[in-house]
């Protein structure tokens, strides 16, 4: 378990990574273009702005942030759905953001997505058992009776009836979606999942099947999971560690429990402070600034550090220069210049 | 003295292609001047239909089948079309779930906010915007001049919720229905429009159903609470004692089963097995029955009516949880 701080020479980052999965100095933009018959380029969206870290196998990650931070866009680049603008993207010793055509294919067995919204990600037209063994077929796994017998083991893994087989998606509620959705990210055997807003849009009494489901998968399969959530309950609950991201930065990274008690980072503290907790006596008795004002431009992010329009601490240094990543405590790392706590002697 | 809304076994029934959906199922509450009210659930339990149900803005299909809904003594159910209108948006306003698709988005907001100042005040055409600006300024909008000539889309989805306050306050309700008001909004966003609402009830004397399936909105917000489940009120009671000493087990099991920053453990969350009854058949006996795992024979037999110690906190189960707040056993299989 490498510590989080950033290979900051050209000579390091070339070396490759011996972590499970690494992230080095990751960096996508998206171009944004203007006019009707002539498109051409006024600006770009910086969705993901050097971004590091680590995972260990068999860890879950969290990744938590609001919208237009770029964990959605993260979780994409992991999976291979984007390829990055720069920097690399270190898995079991090969920078899969290299790899094209059949080497890529193969990889890509091993990262699956879980994706956001079970209502949009099955296809409405095809059959529940289609759509799980659509992995399969499309990598050209087994001939079509072990690809069936495996969608009925998986469905049987998952929680719900082989009868789901000849229905169609409709024919089920949310959380069961969610399950078919997840199916279908083991169909596979992959040996890393991202699940994207895995519970955000389901009933609460429904969420904690799904998150109970997931922790029981991840047991018996031995996954890796990179979970991906505006909600810090959620996130908190099912992760090992938790990076909080604002508008395509890091801004903090640090084991579940110490995000919680010991947020370094303004931003972490004002996310905290904002989740309403289902207890009437410490709601009524916060006395909390909510952090003000909007969310700036992804396309013209503020200059030096990314949060100070919002943040109550802000000043002058903080529009000049962006803040480095400094340690808290172990793996605990944060970027600011006027942090919540004393940072720990330089690593 | 009547209470500001008085709700009085209300059925709202939704006619569909084979039957109907019995989405409100008698459901009787109220609402006192300047109060706010939680009506909490998940979704299908009703509680955005009894919003509905009070604006008379009801689905196609939708269609009020019996019981009373009466603001300040009138009784609204069966008012005529011309006489509503001058209630809705006048006496009683309504700020909806996802500003994004609320909005009109081939208006201006200067346009959207005055129409319902226009409508109810007979003032012209200037003076209403004024009161636009003015409107816009109270929910906190900046340079709100400068932005009536915007459109929906040039806001982020926080301002637009602003902007949907201010329509909805422009003529000064005495009360609001806030159904899902921060749903689709980030987390610190949402801390910003709930403070929001709080100081705008506190300075109007607003009365607030505040309809949400988020316990920890409610804890915060809502003076007293009304659970509901599959068309049904389950529990009611002020806002500290229903978190105290639940008595439905379903109130115990939603809470339960969501998981706490506070907690520092990874064990399992507590998960409410099955799935809530088909509303277009519903049981002649206890809804919650085939979920609970406290049901006993008499729960598959007969309705559990609201019952209680106390006027305030009611219930509707025949083996409530006992004192204290439960943590329902280990998590069934399922």
């Amino acid at each position: 378990m490498t510590t989080a701080t950033p290979l900051s020479t050209a000579q390091e980052a070339s070396q490759p990574s011996t972590a499970f999965l690494e992230l080095r100095h990751l960096v996508k933009e998206f171009p944004v273009t203007a006019g009707a018959v002539m498109q051409r380029k006024i600006g770009t969206v910086k969705a993901v702005s050097d971004v590091s870290l680590s995972v260990a196998k068999g860890e879950t990650f969290g990744l938590v942030g609001e919208s237009g931070c770029g964990k959605t866009t993260i979780g994409r680049l992991i999976v291979g759905l984007e390829k990055p603008t720069s920097g690399q993207i270190w898995f079991e010793g090969s920078d899969i953001a290299r790899l094209r055509g059949r080497e890529f294919r193969r990889r890509r067995r091993d990262l699956q997505l879980m994706f956001q919204d079970p209502y949009a990600s099955l296809d409405p037209r095809m059959h529940v058992g289609n759509i799980i063994r659509e992995p399969l077929a499309v990598q050209k796994i087994g001939n079509r009776q072990e690809q069936n017998s495996r969608v009925r083991q998986l469905l049987q893994e998952v929680g719900l009836s082989p009868k789901a087989i000849d229905l169609y998606p409709h024919e089920f509620s949310g959380g069961q979606r969610q399950r078919i959705g997840l199916a279908r990210a083991l169909s596979l055997n992959p040996k890393l999942i991202v699940a994207d807003e895995p519970v955000s849009a389901l009933d609460v009494s429904i969420r904690s099947q799904i998150m109970n489901l997931m922790n029981g998968l991840q047991e018996t399969h031995g996954l890796t999971y990179i979970v991906i959530s505006h909600d810090l309950s959620v996130v908190k609950y099912l992760s090992d560690r938790v990076g909080v991201m604002y508008l395509g930065k890091l801004v903090e990274v640090a084991p579940s429990q110490d995000i919680y008690d010991h947020p370094a980072h303004p931003y972490t503290q004002g996310l905290i402070n904002a989740i309403p907790e289902p207890d009437p006596k410490r709601e009524r008795s916060k006395n909390l600034q909510p952090i003000m004002g909007e969310l700036p431009s992804a396309m013209n992010p503020p200059s030096g550090c990314r949060f100070r329009t919002r943040c109550p601490r802000a000043q002058e240094i903080c529009s000049a220069e962006e803040p480095p990543l400094r340690a808290f405590g172990p793996r605990h790392i944060a970027a600011c210049h006027f942090p919540l706590q004393t940072p720990i002697a330089s690593a | 003295m009547a209470a500001l809304l008085e709700i009085n076994d209300l059925k709202t029934y939704i006619k569909q292609r084979h039957g109907q959906v019995q989405a409100v199922d008698g459901v009787s509450l109220f609402i006192e001047e300047g109060e706010t009210l939680g009506v909490v659930g998940e979704s299908g339990c009703g509680k955005t239909m009894t919003g509905m149900s009070v604006m008379q803005l009801l689905p196609p299909g939708g269609y009020i089948a019996g019981g009373s809904v009466k603001l300040d003594g009138k009784e609204l159910v069966g008012l005529a079309d011309n006489e509503m209108r001058k209630i809705r948006g006048n006496e009683v306003a309504v700020i909806f779930q996802d500003p994004m698709t609320s909005l009109n988005p081939t208006m201006n907001i200067g346009a959207q906010i005055s129409e319902g100042v226009r409508i109810h005040r007979q003032v012209s055409r200037k003076d209403a915007l004024d009161r636009a600006a003015e409107v816009l300024s109270l929910v906190g909008m900046p340079n709100p001049k400068e932005r009536l000539k915007d459109f929906p889309h040039q806001l982020s989805g926080g301002l637009r919720q602003r902007v949907m306050i201010a329509m909805a306050l422009s003529c000064e309700p005495k009360l609001l229905i806030a159904d899902e008001p921060t749903t689709a909004l980030d987390v610190t966003i949402q801390l910003q429009i709930l403070e929001l609402l709080y100081s705008l009830k506190q300075r109007l004397r607003m009365a607030v159903m505040l309809i949400t399936h988020d316990m920890g909105v409610i804890a915060g917000r809502a003076d007293r609470v009304n659970v509901m489940y599959a068309g049904k009120i389950v529990e009611q009671a002020p806002t500290e004692e229903l978190f105290e000493s639940m008595r439905h087990p379903y109130t115990a099991a939603l809470l339960a089963s969501i998981p706490r920053l506070t907690q520092n453990s990874s064990a399992a969350l507590y998960s409410i097995p099955g799935l809530p009854p088909d509303l277009s058949h519903p049981p002649a006996w206890c809804r919650f029955q085939p979920r609970c795992q406290f049901a006993t024979a008499r729960c598959r037999e007969e309705e559990p009516p609201l019952t209680g110690d106390t006027p305030e906190h009611q219930y509707a189960c025949f083996n409530p949880v006992g004192k204290g707040s439960l943590r329902p056993t280990a998590p069934l299989a399922h």
